[in-house]
């Protein structure tokens, strides 16, 4: 429980000091999970980079590190500043987001048939991560300004709040960030008191759209290649087979699958060691912790991160107004899905598509979104009597 | 749903977050916990390689420990798929031309004899081979070392006369070699991608290339990058065609093979060596090593990143088989042969009255007949093993095997001495006149009357030039008053007749194969299970056979099938001499005669005499006699048919070999036999000797089979002369003077002879005799 414990049923006059400061409201049932499932994080990006033999690289890991710190500041500021002080700069942060797509998009560094980064000095950034957290605020900016009081054009705004950034990582294209922000989208539209059927309506929508760009031409062939691959569950039969879009998704599986239940032991996992499972420190880092860990680490690990959506999900329950609230449920539909969708697709039952798995996947960019959505939630429990 | 307070829809958000969870939760249990074993099993396929690297095969020796088959260094040009592939297209391209280049020019130097194949000697067999892996040069160095120093390696002499082998059958010279084809890119590049070749190993591209090849890329490495030159183990037939059939040859796995032999204690590769025929089958797992094995963890890539020593396992060479065939006696056997054909072709004379005499083949079979060790074992035509080393080209193959090509080539590959099937002519009487005392149907002392003339009825008409109620002697020879041994000695053929015409006679009696049931004892019509493939059974027929065997034949036509199916006196009477449908093979007959030697044990014939560890006097297997079956031979039948088979060779018996053992010295060594002379239509006489000595006491039983060279004493009875003469000199014991080693001048190594001088050693007298 929180290290400071507070009962709301405390009158509030018998405190020394102002009860209602900040600090007194820390979550630090969060705070610590955040942390160890962040240390976790390192060790396994450790353990898929340091190579099989002596002398070990902790290379990847040094930086890991220094982005974690990052991070961490980054959650401190974001936690600080009141979040209707935020929510005030959220065109601000929407509008620069949008504009730093817009320019990745001609000036960018392109990485795997994907224009997403900028290079600045010996660090990438990736400005698709923050549009995530850039989305949320602006959506909440826009909805808390209509009272849940929501018409159809009202919803066509928000629509329109949703959509922009979507399409621009859709020209990356990004599509795995793309999915995550309709996911966002969607749970803000349930948070902002969007009528039944017209969520409804556009969850049908959103099918048959899905549909219609899977079998037109619009994706590029190996995005559509990897998104259906794992709806094809037999196992390659040659090693032909094996080289094309099944290979990842099949190592990523016998990685986790010859995990069993104690795992091989930490750096101790051959398909870890051997670099059998390609960009296993970034995207597919759970097959290191399914493969070294096993069953039990694995499980543990998703359950650090039910504890961090359950605590996410208490905040949303707790926010002192519509703004916490929807904050909230944005920062755990981005969390949620991007969890279900990263772990998903390294044990084949989501489409492969390149996005981290928060706080554990070696990266800069998402480890300070994910530390900064993490701040946002912090700065809402932490203000939940003001 | 109806509500649009954003606090009271989180717990929608809330349910949905938590089937997401369980759902991840319960697909990490099904991989982690239920098909874990799956995943663990492709993960230990996907991290370890194994490094298989060959053992040499044993040695086989003779009886007198004499290397026969070891193996020798050569040197072989591979190249790694791997870094190959690795190389651009241009310098890809690059290389094989100019390896192609130094091959082609290499190979005709070779061919002009400017250069040798380089023969760094025999592999010491409890040598391990080169591993192959990255540190080859290393160990290429070692073995260039080594072979400075190993000067008196087993160096084959440079060939002078003429060979056994297929390269000259008919003893005409050396078999025209023509040029070799170019090599080119192409070819190279063809070999590169051949499946057969496991691409984690080295790709093999030449074999048998000079040592200067060798040197000149190993100078250039920058020219030549992924190219090797190694030294690898490969069979060498010190005695080239000498004893071919026994020894056999090895020759690429098979997959059919593969699933035969495989097994985990000598486990197979799919490009590995195997016997394919003769002993190399035979005893291919005494002979296989077992192979090294190196397994390394690799990494996504396939590099090697560390090596699992626990699973590493030296590689270790097959057992050493020693045979019983003495390669000095050997010698003089397929020596003699050649000899006897050669001096048999081109004559029209006795038994080659058909057309000019040709003989297209011969077997001949040598055995101690106490024990059945086989001592000399030969099939004319031959060829030579090492023909097939590196893997025989199809050129050469078609040469010796080409079905359509049977009349040229007639078949070296066959083991005469046990797949030939031949009436076996008179050398049948033994099994008849053993047949008939024990059927109760003559005794020895019974004097039968030879007139010449065997008549069926008594109202027969001899006058008639061609009946069917009368049968001749051969060569219309009479031979007056005979008993059993007389009849054996001068090969009266009438004796016979009558002996099988009243057996049939009184079938109802004794049975309508009561002769035929006598002669299955000493092994006729069936496989002994001599340690060779390919053993026809011959034939002993009887009315039931007939009758089968013509309702098979003649199938369209019942009134045809029935009138040739039926059994009668006269064919009764054919059989019993060994003509017909008779059919037996050399080893048969010798096998046969040595029982009559030995007193009436049929033994297994031998060929394996022990099995020991690689180059020591370790046993793993040492053979004892085996008895196949025991003949009841009392002495009161045994001496008269002894007596018969001894007057055989002797002067002034009138026995059918006695002339041509003229001048042979028998009075320590007196030799027994019986010849025969097979007839068969539109072709020359097949002719037949088999013999056994000392007569009383005997040491070694010869058969000799010479297809279509005429009479027995035209060409088997001289051929076995050329062997046992120097048997009774060496005194009538196939082990050596001081009780070891042998008894034989050495045979050189390669078994050349020169068949002109062969034939000149021994010019038998001109033989009139007919049996």
């Amino acid at each position: 429980m929180a290290t400071v414990p507070v009962s709301r049923r405390r009158p509030l006059t018998s405190l020394r000091h102002d009860p209602s400061a900040i600090w007194h409201h820390i979550d630090g049932v969060m705070v610590a999970c955040l942390l160890t499932v962040s240390s976790l994080g390192a060790l396994m990006v450790y353990s898929a980079t340091r190579g099989p033999e002596e002398p070990f690289n902790a290379e990847w890991v040094t930086r890991q590190g220094l982005f974690m710190v990052l991070g961490l500041l980054a959650a401190g500021v974001v936690a600080v500043v009141d979040y209707h002080k935020i929510l005030d700069r959220a065109p601000i942060v929407y509008g620069g987001t949008a504009f730093l797509l817009l320019a990745v998009l001609l000036v960018g560094q392109s990485r795997s048939g994907t224009q997403g980064w900028f290079q600045l000095g010996q660090f990438q950034l990736q400005p698709s991560e923050f549009a995530k957290v850039a989305l949320i605020l602006g959506f909440t900016y826009v909805a808390t300004q209509f009272h849940g009081d929501i018409d159809l054009r009202r919803l066509g705004v928000l629509l329109g709040v949703g959509a922009l950034p979507i399409v621009l990582v859709l020209l990356q294209p990004d599509l795995g960030t793309a999915l995550v922000s309709v996911a966002i989208t969607f749970s803000l539209l349930v948070a902002a008191g969007v009528r039944g059927r017209y969520l409804v309506l556009m969850g049908l929508g959103a099918v048959l759209f899905a549909t219609l760009v899977l079998n037109s031409g619009m994706l590029e062939g190996y995005q559509r290649e990897r998104l259906t691959v794992f709806t094809s569950q037999e196992r390659p039969r040659s090693q032909e087979e094996a080289r094309d879009a099944a290979w990842n998704l099949e190592q990523s599986k016998i990685a986790i699958g010859s995990g069993g239940v104690t795992g091989k032991g930490l750096f101790n996992g051959p398909q870890t060691r051997l670099g059998n499972v390609p960009e296993q420190h970034t995207d597919f880092i759970f097959t290191a912790v399914g493969e070294e860990l096993g069953l039990t680490g694995a499980a543990t690990l998703l359950g650090l991160y039910s504890v961090i959506v359950w605590r996410i999900w208490r905040t949303a329950k707790l926010a002192r107004d519509d703004a916490g609230t929807m904050i909230c449920m944005g920062v755990l539909a981005l969390f949620v899905f991007q969890i279900f969708q990263n772990v998903g697709m390294t044990m084949g039952i989501m489409p492969i598509t390149g996005i981290p798995l928060p706080f554990m996947s070696y990266g800069g960019s998402s480890t300070i979104m994910a530390f900064i959505g993490m701040g946002l939630v912090l700065n809402v429990h932490m203000r939940r009597f003001r | 749903m109806s509500t649009t307070n954003p606090r009271a829809r989180h717990h929608v958000l809330g349910i949905v977050a938590l089937s997401l969870f369980a759902a991840l939760f319960t697909r990490l249990w099904y991989l982690q916990v239920l098909t874990t074993d799956d995943y663990e099993l492709a993960a230990r396929n996907n991290r370890t390689r194994e490094v298989i690297s060959d053992a040499p095969r044993g040695r086989i020796l003779d009886r007198n420990g004499t290397p026969l088959v070891e193996n020798r260094r050569t040197i072989q040009i591979t190249i790694s798929y791997q870094d190959f592939t690795a190389l651009d297209e241009a310098s890809q391209g690059e290389v094989l031309r100019r390896l192609a280049r130094e091959l082609t020019e290499d190979q005709l130097l070779r061919h002009e004899g400017t250069r040798v194949e380089n023969d760094p000697g025999a592999v010491a067999p409890e040598g391990a081979v080169d591993e192959e892996g990255d540190d080859g040069g290393a160990v290429d160095d070692e073995a260039a070392g080594a072979t400075g120093d190993d000067e008196d390696a087993a160096v084959r002499p440079t060939p002078a006369g003429v060979a056994t082998g297929a390269r000259n059958p008919d003893g005409q010279g050396p078999m025209r070699r023509e040029a070799p084809e170019a090599i080119t890119e192409d070819t190279l590049r063809e070999r590169l991608e051949d499946p057969r070749f496991e691409k984690f190993k080295p790709v093999p591209v030449a074999t048998d290339v000079s040592e200067q090849l060798e040197v000149y890329l190993r100078e250039r490495p920058e020219l030549f990058p992924t190219v090797t030159a190694e030294r690898v183990t490969v069979r060498d037939y010190h005695y080239g065609a000498l004893l071919a059939h026994v020894l056999g040859y090895v020759g690429s796995i098979t997959d059919t093979e593969l699933d035969e032999f495989q097994n985990p204690s000598k486990p197979y590769e799919n490009d590995d060596q195997i016997g394919k025929t003769g002993i190399e089958r035979g005893l291919e797992p005494e002979l296989r090593g077992t192979p090294g094995r190196v397994v390394y963890e690799v990494d996504a890539r396939n590099r090697p990143v560390r090596e699992i020593t626990d699973q590493r396992r030296e590689p270790r060479a097959g057992n050493d088989v020693y045979l019983t065939v003495d390669i000095n006696l050997q010698y003089l056997v397929e020596k003699g042969l050649a000899a006897e054909i050669e001096r048999r072709r081109g004559v029209i004379d006795d038994g080659c009255w058909y057309e000019e005499c040709d003989p297209p083949g011969a077997g001949v079979v040598a055995l101690d007949p106490d024990g059945g060790e086989v001592l000399a074992m030969a099939s004319y035509p031959t060829y030579d093993p090492n023909l097939f080393v590196g893997g025989i080209t199809t050129r050469d193959y078609e040469a010796i095997s080409d079905p359509e090509e049977v009349e040229a080539h007639h078949d070296p590959l066959s083991n005469r001495a046990i797949a030939g099937q031949y009436p076996p002519g008179s050398t049948f009487k033994l099994f008849s006149a053993y047949a008939g005392l024990a059927a109760d149907q003559i005794e020895p002392s019974d004097i039968y009357d030879d007139t010449g003339i065997y008549r069926f009825r008594e109202d027969c008409d001899t006058s008639v030039e061609v009946s069917n109620c009368y049968k001749r002697n051969a060569g219309r020879k009479e031979h007056g008053p005979v008993d059993l041994s007389r009849a054996l000695t001068v090969s009266s053929d009438t004796y016979f007749y009558k002996l099988g015409n009243e057996a049939w006679l009184r079938r109802d009696a004794i049975g309508d194969a009561a002769l035929q049931e006598q002669m299955e004892l000493w092994g006729l019509g069936q496989t002994s299970g001599i340690d060779l493939r390919g053993e026809a059974p011959g034939r002993v027929p009887t009315p039931t056979w007939l009758r089968e065997f013509s309702e098979e034949i003649n199938a369209e036509n019942p009134d045809l099938a029935e009138e040739a199916g039926t059994w009668n006196g006269g064919i009764s009477a054919n059989t019993v001499i060994g003509q017909g449908d008779v059919l037996a093979t050399p080893l048969q007959l010798a096998n046969g005669y040595a029982a009559v030697a030995n007193g009436g044990t049929v033994y297994l014939p031998q060929l394996v005499l022990q099995v020991t560890k690689p180059a020591s006097a370790s046993m793993v297997d040492a053979f004892a006699p085996e008895v196949i079956s025991e003949v009841p031979l009392p002495a009161e039948w045994r001496d008269p048919l002894i007596a018969g088979f001894d007057g055989v060779t002797k002067p002034g018996t009138g026995g059918t070999a006695a002339t041509t053992f003229t001048g042979f010295d028998q009075s320590a060594c007196p030799v027994a036999g019986k010849t025969g002379t097979s007839q068969a239509t539109d072709q020359n006489d097949t002719s037949l000797f088999v013999a056994f000595a000392p007569t009383h006491a005997p040491t070694i039983a010869v058969s000799a089979v010479v297809e279509q060279a005429g009479f027995g004493s035209s060409a088997a009875v001289p051929l076995v002369r050329r062997v046992l003469e120097p048997f009774a000199a060496g005194g009538c014991t196939i082990a050596g003077p001081d009780g070891t080693g042998s008894a034989f001048p050495p045979a050189p190594l390669g078994g050349w002879f020169d068949v002109e001088v062969a034939m000149a050693e021994f010019t038998p007298e001109v033989v009139e005799v007919a049996d």
